[in-house]
């Protein structure tokens, strides 16, 4: 069994990739059916932006965040608060590496939809929150419980973006990801393949878990 | 704690998944990367006589961590592997006035893989077989400073009589050791020093470097066969058992005078309890048996 500081930096990456991840729900889905469905000018610039995290590297992304969230950053003159190398901190930084993710994922969910379906229920005088509860939703969750889940899997691994807005503090800021790079330096080997060796069954057995849904997803819309 | 953070802490633990941080009376270190083992059993014993404490220890170079401190990091008391950082944590007002204390002095070692069956000493690094040795990132691990001045005084490097770093006075190829600005020399050792010595004879030669100073001793272990390490990392059978090494004498390259500071506003009771046992005789015999050499001696 790995040691203690093991389970505490994995909690740790569990939590931050669990409240990453409601959050990136919380915003994701307006945000991906404004994406799937709506067309305004500057759409694509937008959608670029989004996707941006997915190419650029992880250093780039955690150098802007380290400068937007730290003492004399943007953050702190908006809000007053510095979130560098805290809980918070490494949660904002998660949902926006997370998000290109969570949003492809929301976005293939919606653009799935049978558009006869909401045109349907629109001429039959169904009102908008009624056709979301009863025929959107029913038909889209496993999609978005998939693209949820590729987020907090994506979450649970990073490395680059946490290293630089988080550091390593134990028990604080040491994501998962961070606790084995450290091990690996202190040339704890034995000890750093049995943690890395857990979070590769972790992150396996979330991945099964999202293709699942997907296929779902897939066989649902095909019975309907 | 802010409005947003009690939010998240209300779901965490809600979650039960309280997060560690709730426990009481932490000690929270952050380290040059040489104390890895020595500062790792000097909180063990410290921990043994303290139960109610809990040392917290992260390691890296001591640079990043002095970047890191300016940033924002949160941490009660910061050793340095030189003491220019302390110095200047204290100077900006990040450190706790009066706390700045020596604690030991680094000793450098050059480190070659066992197998290569070569006798550890400066002019074994010509032969052949090494063709890549490990030192750490002298831009901003002092261990990497120590590795250059120490090639340079074996004559294994030498300045380029062009080497140029913007807004010096005084040509490069002259300035001391102390002198050297260092952050600055992020185009590489080769571009300011000229490495024909360590390159002669051989297919092909590179310098390598680790991120700090364990992360180099990890380079040499997996990689390179060859690296300039910290004694107190070479002591520890991770590298003594796979390795040999050779130990520099004081004065052939940059001192490593390690400070240690107690950082602004965490002048708790816990952490003037580990910052006064770091200097009690049980310590300094743990830092003695790792190879630092202790101030006053």
């Amino acid at each position: 069994m790995p040691e203690p500081l093991f389970w505490t930096s994995l909690k740790l990456s569990l939590v931050v990739a669990l409240v990453a991840s409601l959050i990136l729900l919380l915003l994701g889905v307006p945000l991906a059916w404004l994406l799937a469905f709506r067309r305004f000018p500057g759409k694509s610039i937008l959608e670029a932006i989004f996707l941006l995290p997915l190419v650029l590297p992880p250093t780039v992304l955690g150098f802007y965040l380290l400068l937007f969230l730290g003492p004399e950053g943007l953050w702190r003159k908006l809000t007053g608060l510095s979130w560098a190398f805290r809980f918070e901190g490494l949660v904002f930084a998660s949902v926006l590496f997370s998000l290109p993710f969570a949003l492809t994922a929301y976005r293939e969910a919606f653009l799935a939809l049978d558009r006869n379906l909401l045109e349907v229920a629109r001429t039959l005088g169904v009102p908008p929150w009624k056709t979301w509860g009863r025929v959107v939703l029913p038909l889209v969750w496993p999609g978005l419980l998939s693209g949820t889940l590729l987020a907090f899997a994506h979450t649970l691994g990073e490395f680059g973006v946490v290293l630089m807005v988080g550091g390593s503090i134990p028990g604080k800021t040491q994501m998962v990801s961070i606790y084995i790079y450290d091990l690996v330096q202190a040339l704890r080997f034995e000890e750093a393949s049995k943690a890395a060796s857990v979070l590769l069954f972790l992150s396996l057995a979330i991945l099964v878990a999202a293709r699942t849904l997907e296929a779902q997803g897939r066989a649902w819309k095909s019975t309907t | 704690m802010t409005k947003s953070g009690w939010l998240l802490w209300i779901l965490a633990v809600f979650l039960g998944l309280g997060p560690a941080w709730a426990q009481p009376k932490q000690v929270r270190v952050v380290a040059a990367a040489d104390l890895q083992y020595a500062l790792a059993d000097v909180a063990k014993a410290f921990e043994a006589k303290n139960p109610d404490i809990r040392v917290l220890l992260s390691f890296g170079s001591s640079g990043k961590f002095y970047t890191q401190l300016t940033q924002g990091l949160e941490a009660d008391l910061y050793f340095s592997a030189e003491k220019i950082y302390p110095e200047r944590l204290e100077k900006e007002g990040l450190a706790e006035p009066g706390t700045r204390k020596p604690y030991a002095t680094g000793r450098m070692v050059i480190w070659l893989d066992r197998r290569l069956g070569l006798n550890p000493n400066p002019e074994a690094l010509k032969d052949p077989r090494i063709t890549r040795l490990a030192i750490a990132n002298p831009v901003h691990a002092p261990y990497g400073r120590a590795a250059v001045t120490l090639l340079e005084h074996y004559g294994l490097l030498r300045r380029r009589a062009d080497a140029q770093v913007p807004g010096l006075s005084k040509p490069f190829s002259t300035l001391s050791w102390e002198e050297i600005p260092w952050e600055r020399l992020t185009r590489g050792v080769e571009a300011y020093w000229d490495i024909t010595p360590l390159r002669q004879g051989k297919p092909n030669f590179e310098l390598v470097y680790g991120e700090n100073i364990s992360q180099t001793a990890q380079l040499a272990l997996t990689a390179t066969q060859a690296g300039i390490l910290a004694l107190s990392l070479a002591v520890h059978e991770s590298l003594s058992r796979p390795g040999v090494y050779w130990l520099a004498p004081l004065e052939s390259h940059l001192t490593l005078e390690q400070d240690y500071v107690i950082l602004k506003g965490r002048r708790r009771p816990e952490v003037l309890a580990f910052y006064t046992f770091v200097g009690s005789p049980e310590a300094r015999a743990i830092f003695k048996r790792y190879g630092f050499l202790l101030p006053g001696e």
